[in-house]
């Protein structure tokens, strides 16, 4: 191969990692992204609040990353992350289905059972795999959706 | 000095016949990558799917080692020697080719990196059921790629230390091998103990101390490959 085509593809190559590095966020800048005022409600649920509940199953919310929470609020909330490329929220609240299952006569479990109605595709730009090995930047993935229970509900899983 | 210059230029062609020979590797590599793309982005979009960074690394970990296995064999080293290319400037080459092959690699998925993020806002602009996010910063970016580098270069190395034995020596290290291999799927114990001190030597690691760890089993890997090759007879 002709030596100037070789300089000119090793010249792209070191761009491509300046231009990946230049276009990633810094730690601080990720970590405001996925504050809990970056979330936006998409579906909410009355639950009893004077109970000690438990939340029994979740199911996946397969292709996003999801995280449980147990927040000052009232109500079982599913919140979205607002800093995700296209228009997620809106496209959640018209397509979610989430639906609660009490166990009858305690109604102090409840199953949630949530699904896309719709396909949905999802591409994660995420990192080398490797970094999960350090507990740092398995902080740093960040969670696309958030299921919201009061104080006085836990999860069982 | 005349030497020494000769010595160089051997070194050179020698590293330019390897180049000659990784062109159809690299070719590969790309195929792969820009195939998972397409697959990815345009044939059949799978509801989820990871980022060139992540298959850059796998395919990394399956390619070299066997790259290793072929370059270690009898007939390819055998075709390098010619005067005054000697065993010592053979393993030399060998050892620059684990340290260079896999950063031109790295470099390459984080040009497919940049390829993907362009496909999936094109995306973005005609579908409404595609969504991405990054999940990348910049310390995780360099931490990935260093650990990821120093990862792909100490299993390299490894292999091509195993194949550079196995080649003059299949027998006996044949035999270890499958006496290996079986203990580890036929002996609880003994597949205990080998994932306990594989557990003990990565297990809740810094980055130093970890690229550490990789760097000097890699450096004992090159030490260990380079006796069956200087041992080797050459006609």
């Amino acid at each position: 191969m002709n030596k100037w085509v070789m300089i000119a593809l090793s010249i792209a190559l070191a761009l491509s990692f300046a231009l990946v590095y230049a276009l990633s966020p810094s730690d601080e800048a990720f970590l405001s992204r996925y504050a809990s005022g970056e979330y936006i409600t998409v579906a909410a649920f009355d639950v009893p609040l004077d109970i000690n509940g438990i939340v029994d199953t979740v199911n996946t919310m397969y292709p996003f990353t999801m995280k449980k929470v147990r927040m000052d609020i009232d109500k079982l909330e599913v919140r979205v992350n607002r800093n995700i490329s296209g228009n997620l929220a809106d496209f959640l609240k018209a397509n979610l289905d989430v639906k609660l299952f009490f166990v009858p006569e305690t109604y102090d479990r409840l199953n949630t059972e949530i699904r896309f109605p719709r396909s949905v595709y999802r591409f994660s730009a995420e990192t080398f795999a490797i970094v999960g090995w350090f507990e740092h930047f398995r902080e740093l993935l960040g969670n696309e959706i958030l299921i919201c229970v009061p104080m006085n509900y836990t999860f069982a899983e | 000095m005349l030497s020494q210059n000769s010595r160089l230029r051997a070194m050179k062609a020698l590293l330019y016949g390897y180049y000659l020979d990784f062109k159809l590797f690299f070719e590969i590599y790309f195929s792969i990558l820009l195939g998972l793309i397409i697959s990815k982005f345009l044939i059949t979009p799978s509801a989820s799917s990871s980022s060139s960074l992540n298959s850059a690394l796998i395919n990394c970990m399956i390619m070299l080692p066997v790259a290793m296995m072929v370059i270690t064999s009898n007939s390819e080293l055998k075709k390098k020697f010619s005067f005054p290319v000697d065993r010592d400037l053979l393993v030399l080459c060998h050892i620059l080719l684990i340290l260079v092959l896999p950063l031109v690699m790295l470099l390459m998925s984080c040009f497919f990196y940049l390829v993907e993020l362009l496909l999936a806002e094109l995306t973005l602009s005609v579908t409404t059921n595609f969504f991405y996010s990054l999940a990348i910063t910049k310390s995780s970016f360099l931490i990935g790629f260093a650990i990821s580098y120093m990862a792909i270069v100490c299993i390299t190395a490894l292999t091509w230390m195993v194949s550079a034995w196995f080649y003059r020596h299949k027998v006996p290290v044949g035999v270890i091998g499958a006496a290996f291999i079986l203990g580890l799927i036929y002996l609880d114990d003994f597949r205990d103990s080998v994932f306990g001190l594989i557990g003990r030597l990565f297990h809740n690691p810094t980055p130093g101390l970890l690229s550490l760890k990789l760097a000097v089993i890699t450096l004992a890997a090159f030490a260990l490959g380079y006796i069956p090759i200087k041992r080797m007879e050459v006609k």
